[in-house]
């Protein structure tokens, strides 16, 4: 199939490339009379040449000559005309070709014998002009070539040999005329009424998305509500459980067994608080609720706390942690809890995937950039695992979500604040020796603020 | 983090309110080892009238509770001459973005999101009142 499909194929898109209208037309409707407009002079122009050479169509007298001048000029008008009517001067082609068929048909009339034949000719520009000209365009068609029939021949003596009767054209065109306007009328309905039967689909189609818009928004705001009374129904208990768990280990020092039990059960109760958080981002983030709030932030008091939160954590599985920051940053101007965010993940994540040795933060400038620099002496991320990390619910395999926590936001979280930052991340690793996940934000970010629509209500109705 | 003295604030009257039970003793609980004298209520309307009563150095409350819920408990204290001056923080579950900027907007000193944190929820409080009088000197006791 497709091989025979081929050659018609690429028929159809020479064809197509041929009548193509020029692309200042705008209108549907006059594209598509452009285009039939040069299909008609493609054609006359096929016709004419195959009438100039073949000389089978050609009558048996002049197969000696067949290039007279006339077929020349008459091949160089059509040829220019073409060009003319690739442009968007339509309608003055369509003019020019009138009045060139008027004048052909004419000369002929008025120097050869034969009167009524070419009188049936004079319907053409008529139709010509009803297509693609306008009605009155079309009546002053009919009265200039009715005037000329009744006058040329008193003003121009020789052409009174050839003369036609007017009245006969008179009828020929009025009948022709009626039967052009009742067609014309038709279509007119036609196309009225699928207009009205489009109008009408589109209405049932408005109604049926406002509807569906509608349903939306109220989902979204349900799923809102929910994830919010999620949050607030979660923090109870773990408030209560964390405090609990906190006041007791600071009183049973003496009892072992029983700290490090408890130790357990805040370590887990945290843990739970981080997948709450997580959640809330991601789903913050991908609500397009994200708003960021670039300020001053110094970098020293950012890493200062990241030291705090993240130093215990590699303390407790005897890793070194390393944090060094080039000294032309001190101040910069972005969203401090995001940057604060993009750190711990990336730092925690280091930790959480890494046995021995150590994890280190290098902070730089380039070129106005802050490059973040996050290496671990880790297990290693594989080359074909490492664009869907970013992903998120993705670990780099299945069986370490058993062996290592989490819920696979993190990386997703970090990735979607950089973009939010203008900024990117990436990742290098070797198996088996480490990985390094690079962050560059610019420091000139403009300011994005995003301020949602519920948060402008709750402002709004401010309690 | 090193323990807190026994006597940090001692002498102080604090309120918690809160309709979780176990909420209000972890509050409790923490305070009363820097020497604080807790006051608790369940609701808004038991806090306002201890409020009124005691007039407590700051009070810490939750926001959403029967009766009475924070919102109104906060818009009680603010209309009554004795007690609109007493620093109030909002004390919530609500974590999601907006609360903060809500309940500053309704006249809360600060607001802080449970769970809390036991070993530094004092310090947190603290930090959240540096503007009231009495708590620098505090502050600068703890952090040396």
């Amino acid at each position: 199939m497709n091989t025979t499909a081929h050659p018609l194929r690429s028929l159809r898109y020479l064809w197509g490339l041929l009548t193509e209208p020029s692309n200042t037309i705008q209108s549907v409707d006059q594209r598509r009379q452009a285009r039939l407009l040069t299909a008609l002079l493609i054609t006359l122009f096929g016709a004419l040449l195959a009438i100039t050479f073949l000389p089978f169509v050609s009558s048996a007298g002049t197969t000696q000559a067949p290039l007279s001048s006339e077929a020349l000029a008459a091949i160089g008008l059509l040829l220019g005309l073409y060009l003319l009517s690739r442009t968007r001067y339509t309608q003055l082609v369509v003019g020019i070709f009138i009045a060139g068929i008027d004048f052909l048909l004419f000369s002929t009339f008025f120097s050869v014998p034969i009167v009524d034949a070419p009188l049936y000719y004079l319907v053409v520009p008529v139709f010509m002009s009803g297509i693609f000209l306008s009605v009155g365009a079309t009546f002053l068609l009919c009265f200039v070539n009715i005037g000329i029939m009744a006058f040329a021949p008193t003003l121009i003596p020789q052409a009174a040999g050839g003369a036609a009767n007017p009245a006969y054209y008179l009828g020929t065109v009025t009948a022709a005329i009626l039967v052009f306007i009742q067609f014309r009328n038709v279509l007119e309905k036609d196309r009225r009424f699928e207009i009205t039967q489009a109008l009408k689909k589109v209405e049932v189609l408005n109604q049926e998305l406002t509807k569906t818009n509608q349903e939306l928004v109220e989902s979204i705001r349900v799923k809102d509500e929910f994830l919010a009374l999620m949050s607030h129904e979660l923090r109870t208990p773990l408030n209560a459980i964390l405090g609990f768990t906190g006041i007791m280990i600071m009183d049973s020092e003496r009892n072992e067994q029983n700290r490090q039990m408890l130790e357990r059960v805040e370590a887990n109760g945290k843990r739970l608080l981080t997948i709450i958080n997580d959640i809330l981002d991601i789903s913050k983030i991908e609500a397009g609720h994200l708003e960021l709030v670039p300020e001053s932030v110094f970098l020293r008091d950012v890493l200062e706390r990241l030291q705090k939160q993240m130093g215990i954590l590699a303390e407790q599985k005897g890793l070194k942690l390393s944090i060094s920051v080039e000294n032309t940053l001190s101040e910069i101007y972005m969203d401090q809890d995001a940057l604060f965010k993009i750190l711990t993940n990336l730092v925690a994540n280091g930790i959480k995937f890494t046995e021995a040795g150590e994890v280190s933060l290098k902070i730089r400038e380039q070129n106005q950039t802050m490059i973040i620099e996050v290496s671990d002496t880790g297990i290693g991320i594989p080359a074909h695992k490492q664009s869907i990390i970013f992903e998120r619910f993705q670990q780099v395999d299945s069986s370490t979500t058993r062996q290592f926590g989490g819920t696979g936001l993190g990386l997703s979280i970090v990735r979607h604040l950089c973009q939010a930052m203008n900024g990117t991340v990436s990742v290098t690793s070797n198996i088996g020796k480490g990985s390094t996940f690079t962050v560059s934000l610019p420091l000139d970010t403009p300011v994005v603020h995003k301020i949602t629509v519920d948060e402008k209500v709750s402002e709004k109705t401010g309690v | 983090m090193a323990a807190l003295p026994p006597d940090l604030l001692a002498g102080w009257k604090i309120l918690v309110v809160d309709d979780e039970i176990d909420s209000l003793m972890v509050a409790q609980n923490l305070l009363t080892r820097c020497g604080a004298q807790v006051l608790t209520a369940s609701n808004g309307t038991e806090g306002f009238e201890l409020a009124k009563q005691h007039l407590p150095r700051f009070i810490i409350t939750d926001l959403s509770m029967p009766i009475m819920n924070g919102w109104q408990l906060i818009d009680a204290l603010k209309q009554n001459l004795s007690t609109a001056e007493i620093p109030t923080i909002a004390l919530s579950a609500h974590a999601m973005s907006g609360d903060r900027e809500k309940a500053m907007g309704a006249g809360f000193t600060n607001y802080l999101s449970k769970p809390l944190v036991p070993y530094s929820f004092v310090r947190d409080v603290l930090h959240l009142l540096v503007d009231t009088p009495k708590v620098a000197d505090v502050l600068k006791q703890v952090e040396g």
